[in-house]
């Protein structure tokens, strides 16, 4: 058995060797809110925190990440409180089929948490890891920066 | 294709490298494994154990130790960035490691792995080989040192022995006024690379260039240094170099490069850019040492 650390709960469970760490989250834990896209680390949609760095959680095995910190966005807020950077999401439209924003929603929090008084570009820039393919990326950029300002107060 | 293999997670150098001898050919190791995931799923490599390197202290470090710059083999891409601060040599690695794939998979990929790989067109070979790094191993015989442009023998071939893992990079002699860049043309940020070229200049006391290193990616099975730029470049002013030397250099360059036709480029497109490319990277380094950087 493994022990996992997810959304501050500790988990025991089995991981098979080969299995990533998104599957781990989706399968064993039923964490559906990590979504897996291209599977290959290039789209961003399964991004999750790790000791607060944002990793491609396909890329990862779900055994390299024992004793680690996971966030996943399920930790991040929940329907009748959410984390300001959701309800920016929600208020700036930040989104239409909503397939990837738990993946930018996560790349957000990293983002803000090393910079928190952001530029449009410097916004932009560190939202080039995710893939919207409904193209809603000049919105999720200003989701970015409402987020900034509503954590900042 | 096996369907699983067995995870082993040593915690010390000494542990990791007698699990690979104990297991030879059917063990591999892991390091951040963004290119050993994918190419574990796709059946392109195959193993019984997989050693994974995550736990293994002190293979992480950035540091600079008297003049040399020390690289720890499981360093992240996200560290290197992190690091650009450090030194001019880590500022150009750290801009090359912004051009690698994206934030997400920069926290989890190697230096180690990327080396590893010994993918022809991998970004960080041609600065390091540019700036004489070399490459540290450990093996069930003990350590040994050798310069990086030996640690590749082919494409994602290296010369690691059996039981053998590459610990750290070394970059000597980084006092003094120095300066790197690398260039590439590629389809997109998070695509590989067609073609790369990358510069080191050192100066001498008297604005000289008295070290002087261009490296070519993806144009040959592994990394190449210009040999015959590199010559062109020692003795040369800064001035020198940024009219006409670096122009010759670029001709050098062509000549040494082995590019091809496939279906991403052209022979005639990655000649052209080797030589626009190199001429970029030399001009960069004059500018940052120039203080225009």
């Amino acid at each position: 058995m493994y022990k996992l650390n997810v959304n501050g709960t500790s988990y025991e469970i089995d991981i098979t060797a080969s299995e990533s760490l998104s599957d781990v989250l989706r399968d064993r834990l039923g964490l559906l809110g990590v979504k897996v896209s291209c599977g290959e680390g290039e789209c961003g949609s399964c991004t999750v925190l790790v000791d607060g760095k944002p990793e491609t959680s396909c890329l990862k095995l779900g055994r390299q990440a024992e004793g680690q910190e996971i966030t996943t966005i399920e930790g991040m807020g929940t329907y009748d409180d959410l984390h300001p950077i959701q309800e920016a999401y929600i208020e700036e439209q930040g989104f239409q089929c909503g397939f990837c924003t738990p993946g930018f929603i996560m790349a957000t929090k990293a983002f803000l948490d090393s910079n928190p008084n952001p530029t449009e570009e410097e916004a932009s820039e560190a939202m080039s890891g995710n893939i919207c393919r409904c193209g809603a990326h000049p919105y999720i950029v200003k989701s970015v920066l409402k987020a900034a300002e509503k954590i900042r107060g | 294709m096996a369907n699983n293999f067995e995870y082993l997670r040593p915690t010390t150098m000494g542990e990791a490298v007698d699990m690979k001898s104990s297991h030879g050919a059917r063990a591999q190791f892991w390091a951040g494994g963004t290119d050993m995931m994918l190419q574990w799923k796709a059946g392109i490599t195959d193993f019984d154990y997989c050693i994974d390197l995550t736990y293994v202290p002190d293979l992480d470090q950035i540091a600079l130790d008297g003049d040399q710059l020390r690289i720890g083999a499981m360093a992240t891409l996200d560290d290197l960035d992190l690091q650009s601060g450090l030194h001019p040599l880590t500022e150009a690695l750290g801009e090359t490691a912004r051009m690698m794939c994206t934030k997400q998979t920069r926290t989890l990929a190697t230096i180690g792995g990327n080396l590893c790989n010994a993918s022809p067109s991998a970004d960080l070979s041609p600065p390091l080989a540019a700036m004489g790094a070399q490459a540290r191993i450990l093996g069930p015989d003990g350590e040994r040192t050798i310069p990086l442009t030996e640690f590749f023998t082919g494409v994602r071939k290296t010369a690691l022995a059996d039981g053998e893992m590459l610990t750290e990079i070394v970059v000597p002699d980084v006092g003094g006024d120095v300066a790197a860049s690398y260039n590439r043309v590629a389809r997109t940020v998070v695509d590989i690379a067609l073609v790369s070229s990358a510069a080191f200049i050192k100066l001498d006391s008297s604005g000289k260039i008295t070290k002087a290193g261009v490296a070519l990616g993806a144009v040959a099975p592994t990394v190449v240094r210009v040999n015959k730029a590199e010559d062109l470049l020692i003795g040369c002013s800064l001035k020198e170099a940024a009219n006409g030397v670096a122009n010759k250099a670029g001709e050098h360059a062509i000549a040494t490069a082995n590019a091809i036709t496939d279906i991403r480029a052209s022979k005639e497109y990655r000649t052209d850019m080797t030589s626009v490319l190199t001429q970029r990277a030399i001009g960069r380094c004059v500018a940052i040492l120039e203080g225009n950087g």
